[in-house]
C-alpha cells in the first residue's frame, strides 16, 4: 500500500523477540469467561423445542389481560385513582375485551399449529416423511417422462 | 433536475447523518436543487432540515431527477426505493453482519438480517453505487451488484473539528501525567472493545500503571454488551482506569482526541471508520487491527497489526508512547493520508462522479 513509512513487520519481529527474551506471558483472562445474565427476553432465531414449550406455557396462563389490579399509593392517591378508574372503565373495558378475544384466537392458532405438528411427527417422523415424499416425487417424474415420450411419438 | 437524498433515519452525530448533511451542502454548492428525506428525524435536529416520510410515502420525483439512497440498515426504504421513477444512486455505508450480534438483543439481530435482505433486494434495481471504501465495494460485488460502483470516502467536515475542546475534560484527564489511550466509536460487538480492554489491561498492569483507557461512545441499543465490558474491566482489575463515557458532546470528543497519546482500534467490522480520520486530524498515532475497511482507510499509514495478542499490542503501545521518532514517522504518514480525505478533494471526487453519471444518462 502507498504511504507506508514504517516497517511494521520489523517492528513486530522486535516486539516478539523481546517477549521471548523476557519470557513475557499473557495473563489476561478471556472475555468469554465473563458470564452475565441477559435479562432481556430473547426469542430464539433457530427452532428450540424447550423455547416453544416455555412460551406455550406462558401463553396458556397469561393470555387473558385485565384492567383490574391493585392500586398503589396512600389513601388519598388510591381514592383518586379509584375514581378515575370508574370514570374511564366504560372506555377501557371494551378495549380489554377486544384484546382478550385477539389473544385467545392468536394463542389458539399457535396451540393448534403445535398440535398439528406433533400429530404429524407422531404419525411419521420428519426424516421419513421427506424420504417418502422424495420417493413419490421420483416415481411421478418417471411417469411424466414416459408420458412425454409417448406424446412425442404421437 | 433535482438531486435528493433519502435515508431511514437522520440522526445527530452519526457518520451517515454527517455525510448526508455534508453532501447536501456539496449539492447546493454545485447548483442543484436538493432536499433530504427520512423516515425518522432525530428529535435533536430541527424539523426544517429534513422532510419526514410517513409509512410507505416516497418523495415526488420526475424522470430526470436523481435520488441518492444511503443504505446502512434495515428499512422499508430498502424495498420501496426501487419504485422511485427517476435515476437511482445508492451510497453503501455497510451493514454489520448478524454474526457479530449474537450476544445482543433479538431486535438488533433481526435488524441486521433484514438489512442484508434489503441490500440483496436492491441488486439490479439501482443505476449506480458509491461505496465509502474498497471494502464496501467488494461487499456489493459479492452481493451481486453489477452496476458501476465507485469508491468515495465519507465527507468529513474537518473545519468543525477546529472548535474549542471541552476545558473540563482537558483539565481532568490531560494534566495528571497519565498516558491516555483512546478509542472513539459506539459500544457495539463488531468493534471488539474487549480486545482493547485486554491489551490496555496488560499495558496498565505490567508496563505503565499511570495509564488510562477512554472508550468514547454511546452504548444505546447494546446495553448487555456494555454491561459485559464493564464486568470484564472489573475482572481484569482495571475498572478504575477504564472510562466508558457514554454519549458525549462534540466538544468533549474533541477534548479526548486532544489529550490522547495513542488511538487503539481492534474493530472487526467497519465500512470506513471515521474515527481513524479524526485521529489523523488530531495527530494521534493510530494502532489498528488489520480487518474490514481499516487497511483501506489507513492505506499504509498508522500502525496496522495482524495480532490481537495483548502482550504484543501493549508493547507496541509502549514503543509508540516512548519513541518520539517512531511517533513522528507514524504521524507523518497519517498526515499524508489525511490529504485524501480533505473536504474539497472528496467534494471534487463526488462532483466528478455525479457529473459522469448525469452525462451517461443523457447519452
Amino acid at each position: 500500500m502507498a504511504n507506508s513509512n514504517i516497517d511494521m513487520d520489523k517492528l513486530m519481529s522486535e516486539i516478539r523477540a523481546e517477549i521471548e527474551e523476557k519470557q513475557l506471558t499473557n495473563d489476561i483472562v478471556s472475555f468469554d469467561t465473563i458470564e452475565i445474565e441477559n435479562s432481556e427476553i430473547q426469542p430464539e432465531l433457530v427452532y428450540s423445542e424447550q423455547s416453544l414449550k416455555d412460551s406455550l406455557g406462558f401463553m396458556i396462563t397469561h393470555r387473558r389481560v385485565t384492567h383490574v389490579f391493585g392500586i398503589p399509593g396512600n389513601i388519598v392517591v388510591r381514592t383518586w385513582r379509584k375514581i378515575v378508574r370508574r370514570l374511564t372503565a366504560f372506555n377501557i373495558a371494551h378495549l380489554f375485551a377486544q384484546q382478550n378475544d385477539i389473544n385467545f384466537h392468536l394463542s389458539n392458532v399457535i396451540f393448534q399449529l403445535n398440535n398439528y405438528n406433533q400429530e404429524l411427527s407422531e404419525k411419521m417422523p420428519l426424516g421419513d416423511r421427506i424420504d417418502a415424499l422424495e420417493r413419490e416425487n421420483k416415481v411421478l417424474k418417471t411417469r411424466l417422462a414416459e408420458l412425454e415420450r409417448k406424446a412425442e411419438k404421437m | 433536475m433535482k438531486v435528493i437524498q433519502m435515508l431511514p433515519t437522520l440522526a445527530l452525530g452519526d457518520a451517515v447523518g454527517n455525510d448526508t448533511f455534508a453532501l447536501k451542502k456539496v449539492l447546493k454548492d454545485l447548483g442543484y436543487e436538493t432536499a433530504i428525506y427520512a423516515n425518522v428525524l432525530d428529535r435533536r435536529l430541527p424539523s426544517s432540515c429534513c422532510e419526514v416520510l410517513i409509512g410507505n410515502e416516497l418523495p415526488e420525483v420526475e424522470e430526470d431527477d436523481i435520488a441518492i439512497y444511503h443504505m446502512s440498515t434495515e428499512s422499508i426504504l430498502n424495498f420501496n426505493f426501487e419504485t422511485m421513477q427517476c435515476r437511482k444512486i445508492m451510497i453503501y455505508h455497510n451493514i454489520t453482519p448478524p454474526e457479530f450480534m449474537k450476544d445482543c438483543s433479538y431486535t438488533i439481530q433481526k435488524h441486521s438480517i433484514a438489512g442484508l435482505a434489503g441490500l440483496k433486494n436492491l441488486v439490479g434495481k439501482v443505476d449506480y453505487c458509491l461505496a465509502d471504501s474498497e471494502f464496501n465495494k467488494q461487499d456489493l460485488i459479492k452481493c451481486g451488484y453489477t452496476c458501476p460502483i465507485d469508491v468515495r470516502p465519507i465527507l468529513i467536515p474537518f473545519d468543525d473539528y477546529k472548535a474549542k475542546p471541552d476545558k473540563n475534560i482537558i483539565k481532568t484527564y490531560g494534566s495528571d501525567g497519565f498516558t491516555n489511550i483512546l478509542f472513539v466509536g459506539r459500544i457495539a460487538p463488531n468493534k471488539k472493545h474487549e480486545d482493547i480492554i485486554s491489551a490496555f489491561a496488560y499495558y496498565n498492569k505490567h508496563i505503565n500503571s499511570k495509564s488510562r483507557l477512554i472508550l468514547a461512545g454511546s452504548a444505546n441499543g447494546f446495553e448487555f454488551y456494555d454491561k459485559k465490558l464493564k464486568a470484564y474491566a472489573e475482572a481484569l482489575g482495571v475498572a478504575d482506569y477504564v472510562i466508558f463515557t457514554g454519549h458525549i458532546k462534540f466538544s468533549e470528543i474533541l477534548a479526548f482526541y486532544s489529550i490522547a497519546s495513542v488511538f487503539l482500534c481492534m474493530s472487526e467490522h467497519e465500512g470506513f471508520c471515521v474515527p481513524l480520520a479524526e485521529a489523523m486530524f488530531f495527530k494521534v498515532p493510530i494502532i489498528a487491527y488489520n480487518s474490514c475497511a481499516i487497511p483501506y482507510t489507513l492505506d499504509g499509514s498508522g500502525a496496522l497489526i495482524d495480532s490481537k495478542n495483548p502482550v504484543e499490542v501493549a508493547l507496541l503501545i509502549d514503543r509508540i508512547v516512548k519513541n518520539q521518532d517512531l511517533r513522528d514517522k507514524i504521524i507523518e504518514g497519517q498526515n499524508r493520508r489525511l490529504e485524501d480525505f480533505q473536504y474539497e478533494k472528496v467534494k471534487s471526487l463526488f462532483a466528478g462522479y455525479l457529473k459522469d453519471f448525469i452525462n451517461k444518462g443523457k447519452s
